[in-house]
């Protein structure tokens, strides 16, 4: 009697001293902790952050209507009046800067998460379900792949038309290949967890079991993933603009504004070379957040500082 | 081998329905403005003449057929064979890409590996921001800027570019800026790559096992750590080849080189869609064969992947 006593006691110890330790740390503070100490990754979030809050603000920042033509005014070098001159029909090379950014992110941020929505469900039922599913998506992707990113939008884009809706579908369509094989690797390594056999044996369906536990598992070299393809696909817009297949004049698109330079570059260089400022810094600043995210969500990193 | 055919015709299936079952006549985009002026029954003509009147499916075996023997369709704008067209092409094409490809495969694991082992020093952080940057810059903004500098500014370059039967030392000359811009993205990328590959390999075992035998710095890094360190280099060569043709449909634009990539992108503002089917089917088959290429490459250098096949 008095042993089992004991017993209890030790348990009921035990128990108290579970729940005195402190709780495990939770998972997102430490990918919190490990970026920040990264300091490109942070450079690259504050660019992002700053050029997020000049499109929304863009109205306010421009010194001029961006559309607003003046012929008189026309191939003026920087000056105090137009800090970047302005091109061609003497619309303010700054102001079509300051709204270029708004075309960029949102073709960006459109056209990656449509592309991740396809690719990530493509990929997550090749890998889930094996056999020939896997094989006729999977020969599906390496034939877009076996078709570079931009020729394939090039294509796409012309056949439906230039325009913004457009561009978002062609670069799309670009962006399935990457994401739907990261995200099959993913499933396939995933499914091997105990959990998903332990799932499978109490009769989870297949369904369930794909979007509670395969689909959370296997995101995070996939968002890893969309952070870099922003940048690729921010440079793959400003490609196409730049092939006249893409968001043409007036939209104020910075690929366009290069090409629409090139044709001044002696007299007025900054027409072409400012616009591609723009397009350098918001792709660095996605690479870098890009690394550092990759860095904060590797599996090997975990339990790390 | 047979899975490359698959992929190829999958390809081949994609390029054509592309061009083919989105909305839109093809007579509409051949014709343009004139379509308009044309009676009903010349319309029909035409499009029995060009064969646009058969169902779908029998059009791509036409072109499939075609494909096969060689014979990939007329221009519509030019009249001409598109194998002609490619003949003409390919060539500088394929010079710009291979030169571009040399320049980033040397220059970017030696960036790599000079990075790795002088980690923290300033031969890495220069090495690294240039490698950063250089996978950030728009490639067609590089050229742009390269021609204002050397060409309009110093006037060390034409502007013009020369076919190597007119003068092939002009030619030579005026092919330095576009593999210079052609290779920059792939020369950053493998540098980033080298980089962390070989970071990654100098904490194994092996490694530490070769400093402590008392090994020289140069037996270590080449013997040991390169070797593995430089596999996932290889591996991404394929993917190398898919960006270089990318980049090169830009490249050809500013510098105003008649190869491949601006004849997709003339076929393209033009609608000619027989020249941009075959045009990138021809991209296709490059890329896969090379594909096929590095995975034996690969089976080779790495005797894990030798022994896995057997």
């Amino acid at each position: 009697m008095r042993r089992q006593g004991d017993a209890l006691a030790t348990t009921v110890e035990c128990a108290e001293a579970i729940e005195e330790a402190p709780p495990p740390r939770p998972e997102w503070k430490r990918v919190v902790r490990v970026f920040s100490r990264r300091k490109l990754a942070v450079a690259g979030l504050v660019i992002v952050v700053l050029m997020v809050l000049v499109a929304i603000f863009a109205p306010l920042l421009a010194p001029y209507d961006p559309y607003q033509t003046d012929i008189l005014t026309k191939l003026q070098p920087p000056s105090s009046e137009h800090w970047l001159g302005t091109d061609s029909v003497g619309r303010d090379t700054l102001s079509r800067v300051i709204y270029g950014t708004r075309i960029s992110l949102l073709v960006a941020v459109c056209a990656v998460a449509l592309g991740a929505f396809i690719g990530q469900i493509l990929g997550l039922l090749a890998g889930y379900f094996g056999g020939w599913v896997y094989t006729v998506i999977m020969r599906l992707i390496d034939a877009m792949m076996a078709i570079p990113m931009i020729v394939l939008a090039l294509v796409i884009s012309a056949v439906l038309g230039g325009g913004v809706k457009n561009v978002i579908i062609a670069l799309a369509i670009g962006g399935i290949p990457g994401q739907c094989r990261m995200m099959c690797a993913q499933t396939l390594s995933v499914k091997q967890n105990d959990y998903v056999l332990a799932g499978r044996t109490i009769g989870v369906s297949n369904l369930r079991m794909m979007l509670r536990h395969i689909y959370p598992n296997a995101f995070a070299p996939c968002l890893v993933m969309m952070t870099i393809g922003m940048g690729a696909t921010i440079l793959a817009e400003a490609g196409l603009s730049f092939l006249g297949a893409g968001i043409n004049p007036p939209t104020a698109a910075w690929g366009s504004m290069i090409d629409g330079g090139t044709r001044y570059l002696l007299r007025l260089p900054i027409l072409s070379i400012a616009p591609g400022i723009g397009i350098m810094l918001l792709v660095f600043g996605f690479n870098m957040m890009g690394d550092g995210l990759r860095d904060a969500l590797d599996p090997r990193m975990r339990g790390t500082v | 081998m047979f899975l490359g055919i698959i992929v190829l015709l999958i390809a081949s299936v994609l390029v054509f329905v592309m061009m083919h079952v989105l909305p839109g006549d093809p007579l509409l985009l051949f014709l343009g403005e004139q379509y308009l002026s044309y009676e009903p029954e010349q319309l029909d003509k035409i499009r029995h003449e060009m064969g646009l009147d058969k169902p779908v499916i029998l059009q791509y075996f036409d072109w499939v057929g075609g494909v096969i023997r060689g014979d990939l369709g007329s221009s519509l704008t030019y009249q001409t064979p598109v194998t002609t067209m490619i003949k003409d092409r390919l060539p500088v094409t394929l010079i710009l890409s291979f030169l571009a490809l040399l320049v980033s495969t040397m220059l970017g694991p030696t960036f790599g590996v000079i990075a790795a082992i002088r980690r923290g020093k300033w031969q890495d952080t220069t090495l690294s921001v240039l490698a950063n940057l250089g996978i950030t810059l728009p490639v067609f903004w590089v050229g742009i800027v390269l021609l204002y500098v050397f060409s309009l500014k110093l006037g060390w370059f034409e502007t013009l570019f020369t076919p190597a039967s007119e003068d092939f030392g002009k030619f030579v000359m005026s092919l330095i800026m576009p593999v210079f811009c052609l290779s920059l993205f792939g020369t950053a990328a493998q540098t980033r790559q080298a980089r962390s590959a070989m970071l990654e390999v100098a904490h194994q075992d092996y490694v530490r096992t070769a400093w402590s035998k008392g090994l020289r710095e140069r037996v270590v890094v080449f013997r040991h750590m390169l070797k593995n360190g430089l596999i996932p280099v290889v591996t991404t060569m394929g993917m190398q080849v898919s960006f270089l043709f990318g980049g090169a449909v830009m490249v050809e634009k500013v510098f105003n080189i008649p190869g491949i990539g601006r004849m997709l992108v003339e076929g393209v503002n033009a609608k000619d869609f027989q020249v941009v089917q075959g045009g990138v089917l021809l991209m296709a088959v490059i890329i896969v064969i090379t594909n096929l290429l590095v995975d034996m490459a690969y089976a080779w250098l790495d005797p894990r992947i030798r022994q896995s096949y057997r």
